[in-house]
């Protein structure tokens, strides 16, 4: 058996009491809550979980949910391998 | 439905699976009746095959050798080594699942395992472990050289707004075209997957084991929308579908279970139906209202869901729980090239002209990215941007 759980982000396994306990002590910046609790930092990169984490930040904080700014999407958005980076070989790496 | 294809014979934790040409390993593992597939991170819960598109990590094996491999994404190939890996000592059987007992609310990792600090490297030990039970891969293996590629333009997404601009584009003779998908899961040959794009103006594409990065005069956004799903209570076990997984499996044949229920709604309840009724599962139950769900029962596979009805409690018995949440356009891509975004409620579009344009110089987008929702808007939307392409053709 499993104990009740829901979840937001599912590849960093944060449930949204995590998410609800970490806005109350006072993470309340979109970018700082990321950080804090991982949420949209996993191979998905966000695709699952960035508008729930929207909505649940906006309903504890009071701000609108149009107001919500959005976190910045960083690339790589899909996962890629280490191998396939070191093997770059071209010369704008080599002049750094 | 009856199967087409040849047999494709494969090993499964040291056991052979038959599977079938035209499979993906996750689909030849489904029909073999396998469910859990994998561990969750930190409470080490069972997970199966969730989103059927490569984006989630609930469906990761061992595949020849790598760790880490989307089983939903990798088409089948006959002797195929696969093996979970997460878990200790096995996925099925996980003595660190007693995390999800300890951690019953969350487990914030911020604040445990930090004192006292000489315990630290043992600390260490035990969070590594926890987060991943993967090995480094067998070898080393063979990695092309990154490639630099130019072409006139870039069409980014195969659904249906982008697939109406890349025929009418073709259509005018444009040559230099270059066509990748936004989705890992998508095992259409020969996939190319679009991993970023970048200040300098190219667009990172990951092509079998390597990467390119292409600079294109014209590029389109035909990212489209993501599908997600739903924060029920245990909403993430195996049994807990998307519609791309159900998607996945009932066109190859694989029931995705023999008792469905439906929760939440989205424009693809539908095609979900009749997709379960090709492969005769039954619908038990549709609950509209997610927020009605009180929890997702079972444990290593999905055996019920209660839910509120008025003011009565109802338990339903089923093997299968698809969550249809809502269908969120696909702006990463856009927000990295510098797009104007517009809020709209819970999500983000990208803000074009009526040609499809955006704010940056040579980067158009259409369909689903932009807020378009029926099916007539996205089509005309992708041949709207399409003849704005042409018409710049030969400069932004």
């Amino acid at each position: 058996m499993v104990v009740r759980k829901s979840f937001i982000c599912l590849c960093e396994d944060v449930t949204v009491e995590e998410l609800r306990s970490a806005i109350r002590r006072g993470y309340t910046d979109i970018e700082d809550l990321k950080r804090i609790t991982g949420i949209g930092t996993g191979p998905c990169q966000g695709k699952q979980c960035l508008h729930i984490y929207r909505e649940i930040l906006a309903e504890e904080t009071g701000i609108r949910i149009e107001d919500m700014p959005l976190t910045t999407l960083r690339p790589p958005i899909v996962p890629t391998s280490f191998g396939a980076w070191a093997s770059r070989d071209d010369d704008e790496e080599a002049d750094r | 439905m009856p199967l087409s294809g040849e047999p494709l014979d494969f090993t499964f934790n040291g056991r052979t699976v038959r599977g079938y040409k035209g499979d993906t390993i996750a689909t030849a593992l489904a029909r073999d009746g396998v469910k859990s597939f994998s561990r969750s991170m930190k409470f080490h819960r069972p997970r199966g095959l969730y989103c059927g598109s490569g984006r989630c990590i609930s469906c990761v094996m061992r595949v020849n050798g790598v760790p880490g491999v989307r089983t939903c994404g990798v088409p089948l190939e006959r002797g195929m080594v696969v093996q979970t890996e997460r878990g200790f000592p096995t996925t099925r059987f996980d003595l660190l699942s007693v995390f999800d007992s300890v951690f019953r609310r969350q487990f914030d990792y911020h604040s445990r395992f930090i004192r006292p600090t000489f315990m630290t490297p043992f600390y260490q030990y035990v969070v590594r472990h926890l987060a991943s039970s993967s090995r480094v891969p067998d070898s080393s293996g063979a990695f092309p050289a990154l490639e630099r590629k130019s072409c006139e333009v870039l069409i980014i997404g195969r659904g249906i707004s982008g697939s109406v601009a890349q025929a009418r584009i073709q259509k005018a003779g444009v040559r230099s075209l270059i066509i990748a998908d936004r989705q890992v899961g998508n095992v259409s040959a020969p996939p190319s997957t679009v991993f970023g794009f970048y200040e300098s103006g190219e667009v990172g594409l990951q092509v079998g084991s390597g990467l390119q990065l292409v600079k294109a005069r014209s590029i389109l956004l035909a990212t489209g929308r993501e599908e997600t799903g739903l924060s029920i209570v245990n909403g993430d076990i195996p049994g807990n579908m998307l519609p791309e997984a159900v998607h996945q499996l009932t066109s190859r044949g694989v029931s995705p279970g023999a008792r469905a229920v439906l929760v939440g709604t989205n424009e693809l309840r539908d095609r979900v139906r009749r997709q379960l009724e090709a492969v005769r599962s039954s619908i038990v139950a549709e609950v509209q209202d997610a927020s009605s769900v009180v929890q997702v029962l079972g444990g290593r596979a999905v055996r019920g869901i209660e839910y509120s009805e008025g003011r009565t409690s109802k338990t339903v018995r089923c093997d299968l729980v698809i969550q249809l949440g809502p269908l969120v356009p696909a702006v990463e891509l856009a927000q990295q090239a510098g797009c104007e975004l517009r809020s709209s409620g819970s999500f983000w579009t990208v803000r074009v002209d009526a040609g499809g344009r955006t704010n940056v110089p040579g980067v158009y987008a259409c369909g689903g990215v932009t807020g378009l929702i029926r099916e007539d808007e996205r089509i005309s939307s992708g041949e709207a941007v399409a003849l704005s392409m042409l018409r710049n053709r030969g400069g932004p």
